[in-house]
């Protein structure tokens, strides 16, 4: 069996796959087992609870999805209490992805994760910012730093979640690091629409999140962007990851590790069987996987 | 690992609420086709073996151009696993296309089944809804209970899929005779039947509008209802978060968590 650990930053990953915020629930534990993951990754978590969007939330397009979910979430002390107890124990780190509309919302909620054993943050900067009209974090450098900035005080790592949507992600990626972010997820989801045949949006809120094999292209490019403007921060690939092919793809582009989303939906074992293909791969050229071929 | 987790040990660990769940291929033994009502059987995993009504598994097809989500469907038998199905779009015509032996990748069982309804209950089924109340029409009557269907029709001329409503809904009632006593009638009527047949125990699945009166009628009269929800399931398994409804706490709750509910707690109108 190969060496798949992977380090980012101060975590080490059993493996190079994780599931992606926002496609990942522990009762996949019914599925297969949770501690074959590289990581854990539960639903993005808001300071206090949210409907999210009205369906409908979510709908197939090109091959891919498009998902308006709104990020439903019962707030920290349903987390605490209910989410969270599930994801720990397995031997696998555990990642929470936080988001907020606000840089101090942000902040206060790991101040409830501290302690809790978990070990890194993930920072969703796709929330709107109520500070600055509702346009997303993720799209500004300055923004996407307030919030780093504002989270930095935690001894634990902060993943900061990019957006392919952003006009130059490489100079949001820098802001993040300069800020303090110790490694970068790149990327979340395209804004798109899709309309039904009668002519009406298909999504409730009309705009959503493109996922899946038709954003790969975009968030490849947004990852080798990213890994040529700062090379040695350490960044997890996410978009369109099905195959052995996509996650080598992405460690081509100067991923350390890929994120597996809507892949997971179409088939539950995407991901442990990612991890087979990737042990086989690395046994038939007798490497670890932190040696697969990196561009950047 | 930070140190507070290298603390948490397997003793410690949450397991998992609910059965294991199987993902991966199966072949298909059987497809009988039926005005566009296609049934299909399957060498089913051992998973299956203990499926109950009520609960649904995602099937898709392998088949160059599939849709990149399964399709949810619901349990009607464990031995052999049988699905029925009318198929519309894209997804569920490709699932039919299927041909003894192909394989299809299936996911489940899923969801949790019916509460014991007791030995006098009344099911209120329209079409779409069918294979849930299938499931337990033949659930009862293994069990040697007697169950009453009151079968919603559609206009004639409306359309369901590649045949008219009409035509479906008649392979369907064609269905559930051997396995209960099948009342047919527009919705407008069924809160008449009910009070007819007067049972301890109902179970609805069907359009909102007589879904809301089937509430209505069991909350009037004291009996307890069970509403059997039908959404599209991305996941099946309440990772996407998208196969909501709303309920009369005002908030959306998860169809994949139930998809059977007490009828009392959802919000139809």
């Amino acid at each position: 069996m190969p060496d798949l650990t992977v380090p980012i930053g101060a975590v080490t990953l059993k493996n190079p796959v994780i599931p992606a915020s926002g496609t990942f629930a522990a009762s996949y534990g019914r599925v297969f087992d949770l501690g074959r993951l590289g990581a854990l990754v539960p639903k993005t978590l808001m300071p206090g609870y949210r409907p999210g969007h009205p369906p409908n939330r979510l709908t197939e397009t090109g091959g891919g999805l498009l998902n308006a979910v709104g990020i439903p979430s019962d707030g920290v002390e349903a987390f605490l209490t209910k989410t969270l107890p599930a994801y720990l124990g397995w031997g696998t780190p555990v990642i929470v992805s936080i988001s907020a509309d606000t840089a101090a919302g942000f902040a206060e909620l790991i101040a409830a994760l501290e302690g809790t054993g978990i070990d890194a943050i993930e920072l969703n900067l796709s929330c709107p910012n109520l500070e600055e009209g509702g346009r997303s974090f993720a799209l500004d450098p300055a923004a996407s730093a307030e919030v780093v900035a504002a989270c930095r005080a935690t001894a634990l790592p902060l993943w900061a979640k990019l957006s392919p949507n952003a006009e130059d992600i490489a100079a949001v990626a820098a802001a993040s690091v300069e800020a303090g972010a110790d490694a970068l997820i790149v990327a979340n989801t395209l804004t798109g629409i899709a309309f039904r045949r009668d002519g009406r949006p298909a999504l409730a809120n009309v705009t959503g999140g493109l996922s899946g094999m038709p954003v790969k292209p975009v968030n490849l490019r947004c990852t080798y962007q990213v890994a040529q403007k700062l090379p040695g921060v350490p960044i997890v690939g996410c978009g369109g990851i099905a195959t052995l092919q996509d996650a080598l793809d992405y460690m081509a582009a100067g991923a350390s590790a890929v994120a597996v989303g809507s892949a997971t939906f179409s088939r539950p074992l995407a991901m442990p069987n990612l991890i087979d293909a990737l042990a086989t791969h690395c046994t038939a050229r007798g490497i670890a996987a932190r040696d697969l071929p990196r561009r950047a | 690992m930070s140190a507070a987790s290298t603390d948490i040990g397997p003793e410690t660990r949450v397991a998992p609420a609910g059965a294991p769940v199987f993902a991966g291929d199966a072949p298909v033994r059987t497809i009988a086709e039926d005005r566009a009502v296609t049934t299909m059987t399957f060498d089913a995993p051992a998973a299956f073996a203990g499926a109950r009504a009520g609960q649904f598994l995602l099937v898709s097809s392998n088949r160059e151009g599939a849709p990149l989500l399964a399709r949810p469907m619901s349990i009607i038998a464990t031995d052999p696993l049988t699905i029925s199905f009318g198929y519309q779009g894209e997804g569920t015509r490709l699932i039919a296309a299927a041909e003894p032996g192909e394989a299809l990748h299936l996911f489940g069982p899923l969801g949790h089944p019916f509460e014991p309804l007791g030995p006098d209950a009344l099911i209120v089924v329209e079409g779409a809804h069918f294979g849930t109340m299938l499931a337990l029409c033949h659930e009862r009557r293994a069990a040697g209970e007697r169950t009453r269907v009151v079968f919603v029709t559609r206009p004639p001329d409306a359309p369901a899929g590649p045949v008219t409503a009409g035509e479906q809904d008649a392979a369907l009632i064609a269905m559930f005779e051997p396995v209960a006593e099948v009342t047919r009638l527009a919705g407008s009527e069924v809160v008449a039947a009910l009070a007819a047949a007067r049972p301890a125990a109902v179970a609805a699945g069907a359009f909102d509008h007589v879904m809301g009166e089937v509430q209505a009628w069991c909350e009037r009269e004291g009996v307890p209802g069970f509403a059997a929800l039908q959404v599209a399931m991305p996941c099946g398994i309440g990772a996407c978060k998208s196969c909501i409804r709303k309920f009369r706490d005002e908030r959306y709750h998860l169809v994949c968590e139930g998809p059977i509910f007490p009828i009392a707690e959802v919000a139809f109108r």
